[in-house]
């Protein structure tokens, strides 16, 4: 829960310092959802960089411990 | 040509349209779409999308077009039976938004991108959603932002946050806003606790609110192109995951604890109706089959189990959930469950009233069940026989049809708590009134049980 509440706070920090000051009142939600995807563009590269990387360490932690057990097994084997 | 048929609800978009032709469907692609359309098939996309199951497959013809704007004629594979969002369950509809985000996703590794993002789109083909609309994608403009977002959010994620979180039956709003709920209007009906999910809170609720201060901003060209590919991968994931973990699970309802619990029949009652219906269906071979009632889809199974195409309509949710979730578990082609009620069926909406298509303007079948339904039509919502016969006179050609007479348990429960106004409802009332409207071909009384099952053809 505590995780889901950083979240909520991260969010509103990013609206309050980046979201920009209203415009003329021309009615068409057409707009606002194109520049609200400009808006979190960042956050959501981001987010995909912060994945990307996590799965690299993960996957590098993955294949050294897949290549010590192949090691202990070789040198198992040679006795 | 003169036998040409444009179908209304393709009449919005101007890259190409639906006809029908001697009884076979066409999709024109036009000289404007030409482009889209040969990145399309060219890209390896087509493919990699109709191998999936994931969009309608089509074969190029020579038929000619119905205009001068014809690039190609293409014939898609037919969907039987056309469904509406609002009457599927929440699992038809979370699966219709996995299937869009996941042609999204592998049309964005083919360069291309889904320029709508509509629930109308996708229809449910051999029991899995399937985009039908071939002409929804587009070369990927580089850098801009996901055109359909904004329709996704409307189609998909804010009514089964809704489902989720409040109440399953506020799908029915889809009924009213035909391009989707309103995210200000979602946001409104969301409790607090939706918006501690983080991909709820940014997609409906900051979402909402900057429509409405960025309304009507003209989007500079300049200003447009800051959206990069990894921002467009990072926004499909994230509603990914929003979709993904929305649940509903049905509680216990009166209608799906039916057969389970209720002394409707007795075990040899039970199967006897079983091996009528079972008869009546193999005796008629129907093209296609409507079940109107059919809970969780026993007696539509006998049908769809034979091949035909089969539709089980139910009033209750939860019943339809289950249904569906029977059919995909058991992963059944030819079943399609759907919420409807008989007493107020799905009218013709959107533009005209032509861009969404009635109950009856979808038929009518070639065999219509309505089984253990009369009586709660009749007596539980007041409708006169006449009117019951004129009703699914226009529903179908044939009628399997059970009669419930008032000595049994199942209506002396709703004579309980009414005035028994219904003089007429019996035995001969129920022939003299379907029998000027049908024509009575069989009549077959239940074993250990009062009812009977009759087969009708319409005069």
């Amino acid at each position: 829960m505590s995780r889901r509440i950083l979240w909520v706070a991260i969010f509103a920090a990013y609206f309050v310092l980046i979201v920009t000051p209203a415009a003329q009142a021309y009615l068409d939600p057409g707009s606002g959802s194109f520049i609200f995807q400009v808006i979190i563009g960042g956050l959501l590269g981001a987010a995909v960089a912060v994945k990307a990387f996590w799965q690299r360490i993960w996957g590098f932690l993955a294949q050294r411990k897949a290549d010590r057990e192949v090691e202990d097994k070789v040198s198992e084997e040679i006795g | 040509m003169a036998d040409d048929e444009v179908v209304p609800e393709s009449f919005r978009d101007p890259s190409g349209v639906l006809f029908e032709r001697g009884g076979r469907l066409f999709r024109q692609v036009n000289r404007v779409h030409r482009e889209h359309y040969d990145s399309l098939m060219g890209s390896g996309l087509y493919a990699a999308l109709t191998e999936a199951n994931l969009l309608v497959p089509h074969e190029e013809t020579d038929e000619p077009g119905v205009s001068d704007q014809a690039y190609r004629v293409i014939e898609p594979r037919r969907v039987p039976f056309i469904s509406y969002p609002y009457e599927w369950c929440f699992g038809q509809l979370k699966d219709a938004a996995m299937a869009t985000l996941r042609i999204q996703r592998i049309a964005l590794r083919h360069g291309m991108s889904l320029r709508d993002a509509s629930a109308y789109n996708v229809q449910f083909l051999d029991g899995r959603p399937v985009l039908i609309d071939t002409l929804s994608f587009e070369r990927l403009p580089e850098n801009r932002p996901w055109i359909a977002y904004r329709q996704f959010c409307q189609h998909f994620l804010a009514p089964l946050a809704l489902m989720a979180f409040r109440d399953v039956r506020l799908a029915q709003l889809l009924r009213v806003h035909i391009d989707g709920i309103p995210l200000d209007l979602t946001a409104r009906l969301l409790p607090r606790r939706a918006r501690l999910r983080p991909a709820l809170f940014l997609h409906i609720v900051a979402h909402a609110r900057s429509q409405r201060r960025h309304a009507g901003e003209v989007v500079t060209a300049e200003r447009g192109r800051r959206f990069t590919p990894r921002a467009f991968v990072g926004l499909i994931d994230s509603l990914w995951s929003a979709v993904r973990r929305l649940r509903w699970r049905p509680g216990r309802s009166v209608w799906s604890q039916y057969y389970e619990e209720s002394g409707s029949y007795s075990p040899e009652a039970f199967e006897h109706k079983r091996e009528i219906v079972q008869k009546l269906v193999a005796e008629t071979e129907p093209a296609d089959v409507w079940d109107l009632g059919g809970n969780v889809g026993t007696f539509a199974r006998i049908a769809s189990e034979r091949g035909v195409p089969t539709v089980c309509f139910d009033a209750d949710i939860a019943a339809v959930e289950l249904n569906y979730r029977r059919e995909v578990e058991a992963r059944e082609r030819n079943l399609l469950p759907l919420v409807l009620d008989l007493t107020n069926p799905s009218p013709p909406i959107g533009w005209e009233n032509r861009e969404r298509r009635s109950l009856a303007e979808r038929g009518p079948a070639d065999l219509v069940l309505a089984l253990a339904l009369i009586h709660h039509l009749a007596i539980g919502n007041n409708v006169p026989l006449p009117r019951l016969a004129t009703f699914l006179e226009g529903l179908c050609r044939r009628l399997v049809v059970e009669f419930v007479p008032k000595e049994d348990p199942k209506v002396q429960i709703l004579l309980a708590t009414r005035e028994d106004v219904f003089p007429g409802y019996t035995r001969e009332g129920f022939e003299q009134a379907f029998g000027k409207r049908f024509e009575i071909e069989a009549r077959i009384g239940i074993r250990d049980s009062s009812r009977i099952i009759y087969l009708m053809r319409r005069r």
